[in-house]
């Protein structure tokens, strides 16, 4: 036992004590950063951090949080932070923030460095399952090509008739004609049904009834036309067989040149969607104008989502005891056991915020920013620990112009999460919405005035339902091309949108995260329908009826081609096999007639012989 | 020049000074640290016991860096038998009370490779006591004359490396 010793640990405490107090701030500060970028992927600093050992309070200037995917942009940065830490849980190893408030919050504001940190792979979330979603149904979105309409296209430039299904089975089929008639001549000139023919032909003639004299000898003779009727008949059975087999072939054929009509339907509508003839319905016009904007805004919601089911486990996430087969050397794995305390990894019961969003904001020039005040509570990384749900309810305004409310609960205490987003706003100024048109008859942008609306996004498990209601008065859409234009379809659409004063939205996504569904209609849609069903459905005839006969016509001659060879193939097969087939037949009846000869004979010899019999028994019972 | 001057002194105490129990002692512990992770609350107590105990301090700073060394290298075993450990359904209740309990989580004992390192350096204490004793025994009463008889050491010896080595040691005298 070294008594030495305690004093040296007392003197080394005491000194760690003091370098430690006096370096706490940098230290803090440089692990809090650290943690964070680990987590984020971008780099997150923290400017002049201070905690005061005696009351468990810490404070700093300004976050940054570097938006992993753009690393000279921050997704948000603060103002001045303070918060206060509980003391007890600190004993378990949590981190409990009793109140933050948070000031200045900026989202989307440039980095003055690079935020480059390196980014540990992700594996897909809710955030890419429901986009790739929705891109598919925007994919699927009406692809209406006017300018297919206004002028006599040139069909051949549009359509790769090289491409054409039809014409490519044609070419097939010409092969596959070929080779079944081929093998079918090469089996006819081995098939030894003619030798066996000839040879049947040649024991028939060799039976001769007139030679025969007694019994014994058209027995005999019987005897041999029956085997000689069996050979025949299994002769028949063997050509009725090839019959069958090269009649299969041929009518395979010939199905398959009678599907080509099918295969030119199928290439007529492919080719409509392609070049943009698709029949069309009016009612997408709500789905063809704002399909795209909705999405950016769908986007925009679900990355918070995501972050949230990102950030915010369930139970059965933080239960998980999945095996992490080759962790980092020396980080090994962080295994979870139930909880008896309410003390969750981290915690902030409460936080008052206020911020600042929209695209290069600067703390000057908050005019144009959307600012956001609020209160949120339950922001923990281990919901189910807390048992109580995240909330949130802000209000987002701009200087001397809109508000919205927005309120939230993302409850993650159970097996399912459930999140729930609600915005609503009532007489906002909406200003201009890009709607990413390019077509010169559709307009690029929206301009409106003074509006409401209402939306609602709630996800349960994978169950999503959003939907959004937009009501504007005033309305005004932008062409990007606004001269005026001396086509007649463009006029009478251009029209149409002129005319729409107040406009009402709707839209909803539906569904299982991986195929949700979309439904979006406007009172454009009806508009549409009644003035320019006339005007479109013409011409949109008029071209479907040239693409058809083109489509014909590339398709006809292969067709024919095909058509006359099968059928000059199927001749002479068949008619050989028919040949055989007469040829077996005719042998059969000669036989049979041979045989019904004998048998008459036998009858004869028989009917003879009795008399003969009787005759000689007369004699002998006379007295 | 510090770790020069530490192998010189850790030589100097396997031919004499300390008892070989006292160097075992000190060896034992040293491995014990330098297999867990670094920053860890038993790491910190096995430290003051290092001080507290009259165990050569030369020895355990020694086997600190060695079983470092080691530790690196298995740390996928050492992960896989915390997990083992961790996971075992029977000692279930007794890692879901310590993992209530205050304090004991700040040991990050539900760390695989926390855990994993403890439990063996728990298990191999033993027997690196008794071999690093033995060692120094047979070390004092003569192997050190038949290790300077082998060709390698001879080899070495005549080597500027052996130069080095003895100005070492000169230093430590």
């Amino acid at each position: 036992m070294r008594k030495g010793a305690l004093y040296f640990l007392l003197v080394l405490a005491i000194i760690s004590a003091i370098v430690l107090y006096f370096f706490r701030d940098r230290r803090i500060e440089a692990y809090i950063e650290r943690t964070a970028s680990d987590s984020n992927g971008g780099k997150v600093e923290i400017d002049n951090l201070h905690f005061s050992v005696f009351n468990l309070t810490f404070k700093f200037d300004r976050i940054q949080w570097t938006d992993p995917s753009d690393r000279w942009r921050n997704l948000f940065e603060t103002g001045p932070v303070e918060f206060s830490v509980e003391a007890t849980p600190l004993f378990w190893k949590k981190f409990i923030i009793r109140e933050m408030k948070v000031a200045g919050v900026m989202a989307g504001t440039k980095r003055a460095t690079d935020g480059y940190w390196p980014k540990a792979p992700e594996e897909p979330g809710l955030f890419d399952e429901v986009m790739e979603s929705v891109e598919k149904e925007v994919r699927a979105l009406p692809v209406f090509n006017l300018d297919a309409l206004k002028q006599k296209a040139n069909l051949d430039s549009l359509l790769n008739v090289d491409q054409l299904q039809a014409a490519l089975s044609a070419k097939a089929l010409r092969a596959d004609i070929d080779s079944t008639g081929g093998h079918w001549e090469q089996f006819l000139k081995t098939y030894d049904a003619k030798q066996k023919i000839a040879d049947l032909e040649s024991q028939v003639k060799a039976i001769s009834v007139a030679d025969v004299k007694d019994l014994n000898g058209f027995v005999n003779t019987l005897q041999k036309v029956k085997d000689l009727r069996a050979s025949a008949v299994t002769l028949q059975n063997e050509v009725a067989t090839t019959k069958k087999r090269a009649g299969g072939d041929f009518s395979r054929l010939t199905g398959a040149v009678k599907n080509l009509d099918n295969l030119v339907k199928e290439d007529i509508e492919a080719a409509k969607k392609k070049i943009g003839l698709a029949d069309f319905d009016f009612k997408n016009i709500g789905k063809l104008l704002f399909g795209n904007p909705f999405q950016d805004r769908f986007q925009g919601v679900m990355k918070y989502v995501d972050f949230g089911r990102r950030y915010l486990p369930t139970a059965q996430k933080l239960m998980a005891v999945n095996k992490v087969e080759s962790p980092p050397r020396f980080k090994g794995q962080d295994i979870s056991f139930p909880r008896t305390f309410a003390y969750p990894k981290f915690l902030i019961r409460d936080l008052h915020l206020s911020a600042a969003v929209g695209s290069a904001v600067s703390r000057n020039d908050l005019a144009e920013a959307l600012q956001i005040s609020g209160e949120a509570s339950g922001i923990t990384t281990e919901p189910p620990v807390y048992g109580k749900p995240t909330a949130f309810d802000v209000e987002i305004f701009k200087q001397n112009s809109n508000a919205y409310a927005v309120r939230g609960v993302l409850d993650h205490t159970g097996e399912i999460p459930a999140d729930t987003l609600r915005l609503s706003a009532a007489n906002f100024r909406m200003g201009k919405i890009d709607l990413k048109q390019n077509k010169s008859y559709l307009p690029s942008q929206l301009d409106g005035q003074r509006g409401t609306v209402n939306a609602l996004l709630a996800l349960r498990g994978d169950q999503l339902r959003a939907s959004i209601e937009l009501m504007v008065d005033q309305l005004n859409f932008v062409f990007a091309d606004s001269a005026a234009s001396s086509d007649r379809i463009t006029q009478a659409i251009r029209s149409v949108f002129s005319s729409v004063q107040d406009f009402r939205f709707s839209a909803t996504a539906a569904g299982p995260t991986e195929d949700l569904k979309f439904h979006i209609s406007s009172n454009l849609d009806e508009n549409f329908a009644q003035r320019m069903r006339g005007v479109i459905q013409e011409n949109l005839q008029r071209a479907q009826q040239e693409l058809r006969q083109r489509i014909d016509k590339e398709v006809a001659a292969p067709r024919k081609e095909v058509e006359s060879l099968l059928a000059a193939k199927q001749a002479m097969v068949m008619n050989e096999v028919n040949k055989y087939e007469k040829a077996v037949q005719d042998q059969l009846a000669v036989i049979d007639a041979k045989k019904q000869e004998i048998e008459k004979k036998i009858e004869a010899e028989k009917k003879k012989g009795e008399q003969k019999l009787k005759k000689g028994l007369e004699k002998l019972l006379k007295p | 020049m510090f770790f020069l001057q530490f192998i010189s002194k850790f030589i100097k105490v396997l031919r004499a000074g300390a008892t070989p129990g006292q160097i075992a002692g000190g060896f034992m512990l040293g491995f014990m640290i330098g297999l867990m992770p670094f920053m860890t609350l038993q790491g910190a107590v096995l430290m003051i016991v290092l001080f507290f105990l009259n165990v050569n301090l030369s020895a355990a700073t020694f086997a600190i860096f060695a079983s470092s060394f080691v530790a690196f290298l298995f740390d996928p075993l050492l992960h896989d038998l915390g997990f083992l450990v961790l996971t075992k359904p029977s000692l279930q209740n007794t890692w879901t009370n310590l993992y209530n309990m205050p304090v004991a989580p700040l040991s990050r004992f539900n760390n695989t490779v926390v855990l994993g390192s403890f439990v063996a350096g728990i298990i191999l204490a033993l027997p690196v006591f008794l071999l690093a004793r033995k060692g120094v025994i047979s070390y004092r009463s003569g192997l050190e004359k038949r290790i300077k008889k082998w060709k390698v050491v001879r080899w070495i010896t005549g080597s500027k490396i052996a130069t080095w080595y003895f100005k070492i040691r000169d230093m430590g005298e």
